[in-house]
């Protein structure tokens, strides 16, 4: 990888919840406008690789650089600021408010206002959707349409870096093909996405490069077509060929 | 009219002015919940702080403030309390368990009783003002203005804090927090912040409260602590969080107490209606409105 490209770095990085370690020495470099992911088995410290970026547990070791800035320890506030923004797995929303409100919270940090208006027009006009569900409680919503609502929560603050936990958990496949297609798209007009997934092949077709975690280091790493076709990350993760 | 119905409607009115004070002091501590996930035991006590802010307005030598004034200052000293309770107590607990959260909020009660012991005694306080004796007569029911302008008020800071949480960037981020707290910190909303602002508010609404209801009754050190309590049952029977809910409950509440000591007996208010609380969570355990959690 060129370093000149690179937006997202981290450089040996140990992290975790108190005494327990999660992270042990992760080191990895994201470029600007690719779609990275990461994958690995239940509890090998995906979601805790994309809090600790996000700000949200702090690295005892090692240093998270971005846009060539070192941020390691910076509260998630800032981040925001900065252009990173995290949907996380599960339900991420406010289930009591509308769809509408729920985008105005998004974009709660920003202060241009009007201009948050137009943008959630926008975003109604792109995703059907949020335009026919625009003051229904999210709550109300199906999953999938809830996860829709969670990805433009985040596109509020138009980031640069998207980090994306376990998008399509709980979803019927019709509905993982859309959620890929968002992803895509997203990542198409000029996001750089790192994604977390358990549908690991899914996930693979639509990235350039693949990490795969393995008790929180980082065991292989190649484009997302070496990994493919690599035996053991095959028998691992991916099932039988 | 018949007495007897003029003594039914005397009783019902009554019902309602009690319920909309138990309202206004519910809806505070139903906010604090909602937002801050915590029980505040001493909001009946900041109540009593407005209770003694109204007594010394009342009582300022030389001047004579007008009423609609005095209820502006008590709500801003008591929003003021509030505030200060907020920043030195509870914001640093307020990620800590409930246990912690609750021997500090009551630690904050009895700071606040024995400061009023000292500084003026357990000898109760009239405060009475120029409305708690007029009294205005329709077809023989005879309703104190005092208790027109409690029932007026509390209608009134309803609609008005549903029209805040519905439609200003600061009542949607209450909401927002009290929903998704986990969620608050990915979109940049500042919890603490917001949670300040939640103190400083419900802390002002038991100062109107105070300032309102205080005049047909008295101040004493002690008149928070019952009060608490039964704010307390009102937002548990609304169902936990749900703020219209409490403020409901709170009616049915004072109705109840107002209509069991007008005809059955006075002493026996507190166990009907704590009973009343009681019965109503063993049949219906999340509350009247609530929605049941889990399962």
């Amino acid at each position: 990888m060129a370093t000149d490209n690179v937006i997202l770095e981290l450089r040996n990085v140990d992290a975790g919840y108190g005494e327990i370690e999660v992270l042990r020495n992760v080191s990895l470099r994201v470029e600007h406008g690719q779609i990275v992911t990461v994958i690995g088995a239940n509890g090998a410290g995906k979601t805790t690789l994309l809090r600790t970026i996000f700000g949200l547990v702090k690295p005892s070791r090692g240093q998270i650089l971005y846009e060539g800035a070192d941020i390691t320890g910076l509260p998630t506030l800032e981040l925001l600021k900065r252009g990173i923004a995290f949907i996380p797995g599960g339900r991420s929303n406010f289930p009591q408010m509308t769809v509408q409100e729920n985008l105005e919270m998004g974009a709660y940090i920003r202060k241009d206002k009007r201009q948050v208006m137009k943008d959630i027009d926008r975003l109604c006009e792109r995703f059907e959707i949020l335009r026919m569900k625009r003051h229904t409680p999210v709550g109300n919503l199906s999953g999938g349409q809830q996860q829709m609502v969670e990805f433009a929560i985040a596109l509020m603050l138009k980031p640069k870096v998207l980090l994306i936990d376990e998008p399509t958990i709980g979803l019927a496949p019709l509905l993982v093909d859309e959620v890929f297609r968002v992803i895509e798209e997203i990542n198409a007009s000029g996001t750089t996405i790192v994604l977390v997934e358990q549908n690991a092949r899914r996930a693979l077709e639509a990235s350039d490069y693949g990490f795969v975690l393995e008790l929180g280091s980082i065991r292989y790493q190649g484009n997302a077509e070496q990994l493919k076709q690599s035996e053991e990350v095959y028998r691992a993760y991916l099932g039988e060929r | 009219m018949p007495i007897e119905v003029v003594i039914f409607i005397e009783h019902i009115i009554n019902g309602l002015t009690l319920g909309a004070f138990y309202a206004l002091i519910t809806l505070g501590l139903s906010l604090i919940f909602g937002v801050a996930r915590l029980v505040n035991f001493a909001h009946g006590d900041i109540f009593m702080v407005g209770g003694y802010t109204l007594f010394l307005l009342l009582n300022l030598s030389g001047i004579t403030l007008p009423y609609p004034l005095i209820v502006v200052l008590v709500v801003v000293v008591t929003a003021l309390v509030g505030l200060l309770i907020e920043r030195v107590v509870i914001h640093p607990i307020l990620n800590r368990s409930w246990r912690v959260q609750a021997v500090a909020t009551l630690g904050i009660s009895i700071v606040l009783q024995n400061l009023a012991l000292i500084l003026f005694t357990s000898d109760p306080k009239q405060t009475p003002t120029i409305y708690s004796r007029q009294i205005i007569e329709i077809m023989d029911i005879r309703i104190s203005v005092q208790r027109l302008i409690i029932l007026v008020a509390v209608i009134f800071i309803f609609l008005a804090l549903q029209w805040f949480v519905k439609h200003t960037q600061t009542g949607k981020a209450m909401r927002a927090v009290s929903q998704n707290r986990e969620m608050c910190q990915i979109v940049g909303i500042d919890v603490p912040r917001i949670a300040m602002i939640t103190f400083a508010i419900s802390s002002g609404l038991a100062g109107l409260a105070a300032a309102l209801m205080s005049p047909l009754f008295s101040v004493m050190p002690t008149m928070g602590s019952l009060l608490t309590l039964k704010a307390l049952a009102a937002v548990i029977l609304g169902g936990l969080g749900q703020v219209n809910g409490a403020f409901f409950a709170a009616f049915l509440l004072g109705l109840v107490e107002a209509l069991f000591s007008g005809y059955v007996s006075y002493a026996y208010r507190d166990v009907v209606s704590f009973g009343l609380f009681v019965l109503i969570l063993f049949v219906r355990p999340q509350g009247l409105f609530g929605r049941r959690v889990g399962l």
